[in-house]
């Protein structure tokens, strides 16, 4: 068989149609008025679904922060002049989270009630830093960044400091306000 | 023939390919880091770099020292592992003290690291206690141009080995390490144990005292960081 | 009286032409399979588009059946990929081959935008054809990114994290990206609920619809002849010259051209099975669990190279670089054929096109190399893992050894080898003595630069001078220590 690519359309070679009757003059303008009325129904109805159905899949742009004080545990916890880490469940979160609702966080005893609350996240991409003790430096294991004891930013790509968590201590517990992965978008919490 | 020949493949794909070099085993599954039970791979991710394993030497002391291993007690060692030296450079490894090992794998460590004891290789002079009080200074003097002399000069301040009275030096080790290497010894880097630094007479246990406050004596404390452990006895 | 094996024949006849008659089977058939394909097209170069045809076609079967086990729940899924893993039987296997289908899909339709770019084949009058396969090229990229999330790990989980703190560069509305992209303010539940319904509903669906455009083109426009030097493209009188390439020498696709395409196939199944065999599936790595602090992520293969970008960007430019980059790369590749639609073909004929390929190609195998080895990484353990060689160490006085120590105590050797052993994020100190003085070396130390910490205030002056009296120490054998030239030197006689 030979043809033409160009012409290779199903459509072309399909039977001839059989809706070629012509209709009947008077009735057009009823039709095309039908046809409008048709469209404008329509146009209606997908708005009734669409809306709703945009809305409901770009909540998040509508949507503010819900954040909410955690405790991170008794203060003694947190021996003065250390860091360590810290352990939340995060105050938002579903029974089908797992293990993936608990958040970690650095937590630096200053002295007394003075802490610095870290998030666990490069400021850089992400990545869960790390803390050493013995050269007082938190390191990632992504691509290198470096931030000293009071997440100043020490070495490597990060634009900024760690980002820390707002804290308080109440009744002998450190709290922090928590719920969110923090990014350069939000940084704090 | 050849059908059954088909089948049996077609069989063996079905079911037979669990023997192929790809299939994952559950010896290959992630572990936990607390799930690290081995003493091998303890010691060689924690503390090698350090001690050494006797092939590898290291800047510290070697924990592969059948002296070293008769004199330290068990708990002194674990305790050591697990709360680190504060103010030298020894981290603390449990993860109570902020450190990355659970208390069973410091077990684990402490047991491996004592099961390296051979008594076989031991001096015959008995070995002196891993800690004790300083001795006189005065006696030092004479105990340390006896014994240590050749090596670390008349006044300890050099000599083929190097200075060990460096106020530097003096500031990053405690007397306990001081005591531990002058009982031990380095082999590994041609200091010898207290019983053979010179041929028929061992240190005797007041000896290393006397020798040990002659070189704390020296200690300097002139840094803007305080020393954590004061000298005792001055 | 007619044999049986007659009557089934022609029973069999009726049958296709009752069916014939209502569905036009023969007519789809002839206007598809059998259209027309300049010979010259049947080369082992045009095997690469039906081959990555085949890759996804394979990834439909592969990742139904693995859907069959999976639970896309943030809870249960690392369990049932364990269990896929470990216990189903040939769980193991399915999960290989989808993961190294995915790896060749991606692999071979770089192969075929390759063909496609020197072949000229972009070029007048199949730019849709060009700009569809750009589309296929993101959703497949899409789909291996989404794959990746699907096995839910710590890699998984943390590369999430990779792609929000990419989500909150974007200016304005960077929040609320993040948080459309997480289904949620953390990486938990939501966040694998809309990956897996991108994995398995919505990209697989667009692939689909697209690949349909693809085709289309072809049946249309019909497939590149195979390009000859000196063959110009013109807009006015290109389609008559093709039309007369078919006339002369046109085969029907099926049977006459599609011999290699089948071979590939049968190559590309084998090579998939085969690595699925030797290498096995990949990971899972440990529990998407936070707070196993101690994962040390890394991107899937296809991916290394945007990780390595993001490593050796520098940081005033990052940004612009990770969110401008891909878009000004889309619009050059999307208006490629409107304004170099007409002309050469050949690749002979073409060396820029040949330079731009290469260049391509090696930038982005160095850059997966760089990805693989991460040699900006510090190594987490080095500090208390990694032994020092027998040169570095006999010899030294206490202090210097002492400085050994505080090389490792001070985790140093996290970003510097010695003897090439520990970090390279620094240079190796193995002889530093030789290229750096004492004060150099101190004041190194002490206000670091050039992307190392300070260490100033994590040292005491004991530290300090151990550490430099050690490095000084550092020197190999024959070679003088490094001097300061700006003194004056004393002359030796």
């Amino acid at each position: 068989m030979k043809h033409e690519p160009d012409n290779s359309n199903l459509h072309d070679k399909s039977a001839p149609c059989a809706c070629s009757a012509a209709p009947a003059p008077d009735n057009s303008t009823r039709r095309e008025f039908m046809l409008k009325i048709g469209f404008a129904l329509n146009a209606v109805a997908g708005a009734a679904v669409g809306i709703p159905l945009l809305g409901y899949a770009f909540s998040s742009f509508f949507k503010n922060h819900e954040l909410d004080w955690v405790s991170l545990g008794p203060v003694d916890k947190f021996p003065e002049g250390k860091t360590r880490l810290g352990q939340f469940k995060n105050p938002v979160h579903r029974s089908w989270d797992g293990v993936t609702a608990e958040v970690p966080c650095w937590v630096r005893r200053i002295s007394g009630d003075q802490f610095q609350v870290f998030a666990i996240n490069c400021a850089h991409l992400g990545c869960p830093v790390r803390w050493f003790e013995e050269s007082k430096l938190f390191m990632c294991p992504c691509h290198g960044g470096a931030y000293y004891e009071n997440g100043d930013h020490a070495a490597g790509p990060p634009p900024r400091g760690l980002f820390t968590y707002e804290f308080k201590v109440q009744d002998g517990q450190l709290m922090i306000l928590a719920g969110a992965l923090p990014t350069l978008a939000q940084p704090n919490a | 023939m050849k059908h059954l020949a088909c089948l049996f493949l077609c069989l063996l794909l079905i079911s037979g390919c669990d023997w192929m070099p790809g299939r994952p085993t559950l010896a290959q599954k992630w572990r936990s880091p607390e799930d690290v039970v081995a003493f091998k791979d303890l010691y060689a991710q924690n503390c090698l770099a350090c001690h050494g394993d006797g092939q590898s030497k290291a800047g510290s002391i070697t924990l592969k020292n059948p002296v070293y291993l008769a004199a330290i007690p068990r708990d002194v060692l674990r305790s050591t592992i697990a709360n680190g030296v504060a103010g030298h450079n020894m981290p603390a490894f449990s993860v109570a003290a902020g450190g990355s090992l659970q208390d069973s794998q410091i077990e684990t460590l402490v047991d491996g690291i004592l099961a390296w004891a051979d008594p076989k290789k031991l001096p015959a002079t008995p070995i002196p206690p891993y800690a004790a009080a300083l001795g006189d200074v005065v006696s030092g003097k004479a105990a340390y141009t006896a014994s240590c002399a050749s090596c670390h000069g008349p006044d300890g301040k050099g000599g083929k080995a190097g200075s060990i009275v460096d106020k530097y030096y003096l500031s990053l080790v405690s007397d306990q390490y001081l005591r531990s290497v002058i009982i031990a010894g380095r082999p590994e880097l041609g200091c010898p144990d207290f019983s053979s630094r010179r041929p028929g007479s061992p240190m005797t246990p007041q000896a290393i005292a006397d020798v040990l406050a002659w070189i704390s004596f020296q200690r300097v404390n002139e840094f803007d960081q305080p020393l954590s452990q004061p000298p005792a006895q001055r | 009286m007619k044999s049986p094996v007659q009557k089934l024949s022609d029973l069999g006849k009726d049958l296709f032409l009752w069916f014939d008659d209502r569905l036009h089977v023969k007519k789809i058939w002839d206007s598809t399979a059998g259209h027309h394909v300049p010979q010259s097209a049947g080369s082992w170069f045009y095997v690469f588009g039906s081959a990555t045809l085949l890759c996804f076609m394979m990834q439909l079967v592969t990742g139904i059946m693995l859907a069959l086990v999976y639970v896309p729940s943030a809870d249960e899924a690392y369990a049932t990929l364990e269990y896929l893993t470990y216990h189903q039987q040939l769980g193991w296997f399915l999960r290989a081959v989808h993961y190294w289908g995915s790896n060749f899909m991606v692999g071979i339709m770089l192969l075929h935008m390759t063909q496609v770019y020197l072949f000229g084949a972009y070029k007048y009058p199949r730019e849709i054809t060009w700009i569809s396969g750009l589309v296929l090229l993101v959703l497949t990229l899409g789909l291996a990114f989404t794959g990746q999330v699907m096995r839910f790990d710590e890699d998984a989980y943390w590369g999430l994290g990779i792609g929000a703190a990419i989500m909150g560069r974007v200016p304005f509305i960077g929040q609320q990206l993040v948080d459309f992209m997480l289904g949620g303010q953390i990486i938990a539940s939501e966040t694998l609920s809309r990956f897996f319904a991108l994995h398995v509903f919505v990209l697989p669906g667009s692939v689909i619809a697209i690949v349909s455009l693809h085709l289309r083109m072809v049946l249309t426009k019909g497939i590149n002849e195979y390009p000859v030097p000196g063959m110009v493209v013109r807009r006015q009188t290109y389609d008559k010259e093709y039309a007369a390439i078919i006339k002369k020498e046109g085969v029907p696709f099926f049977p006459k051209a599609i011999d290699k395409d089948i071979i590939a196939a049968a190559f590309v199944i084998g090579g998939i099975v085969t690595c699925a065999c030797v290498f096995g599936p990949k990971g899972p790595s440990g529990p998407p669990d936070p707070l196993q602090i101690n994962a040390s992520p890394r991107p899937d293969f296809w991916f290394l190279w945007i990780f390595s970008i993001a490593a050796l960007m520098p940081e005033q430019i990052e940004t612009v670089a990770l969110l401008a980059g891909p878009a000004v790369i889309g619009l050059i590749l999307v208006a490629l054929p409107f304004f170099n639609g007409t002309g050469e073909k050949s690749w002979r004929r073409r060396p820029v096109a040949v330079i731009i390929v290469l260049l391509t190609w090696i930038g982005l195998g160095m850059l997966t190399y760089l990805g693989a080895t991460s040699p900006w990484s510090p190594v987490m353990n080095a500090w208390s893992a990694q032994s020092t060689p027998d040169a570095q160490i006999l010899h030294r006085s206490p202090l210097q050894l002492q400085g050994a120590v505080v090389l490792q105590y001070k985790q140093c050797r996290n970003c510097h080898a010695i003897d090439g052993l520990g970090g390279e994020r620094g240079p190796d100190l193995s002889d530093v003595g030789m290229r750096l003085t004492r004060p150099q070396l101190t004041r190194q130390v002490v206000q670091g630069g050039g992307n190392m910490p300070a260490y100033g205030q994590n040292l005491s002056p004991a530290e300090v001078e151990a550490l430099v009296d050690y490095m000084a120490s550092l020197v190999p054998a024959g070679v003088p220590p490094a001097r300061d030239y700006t003194l004056p030197q004393k002359t030796k006689n």
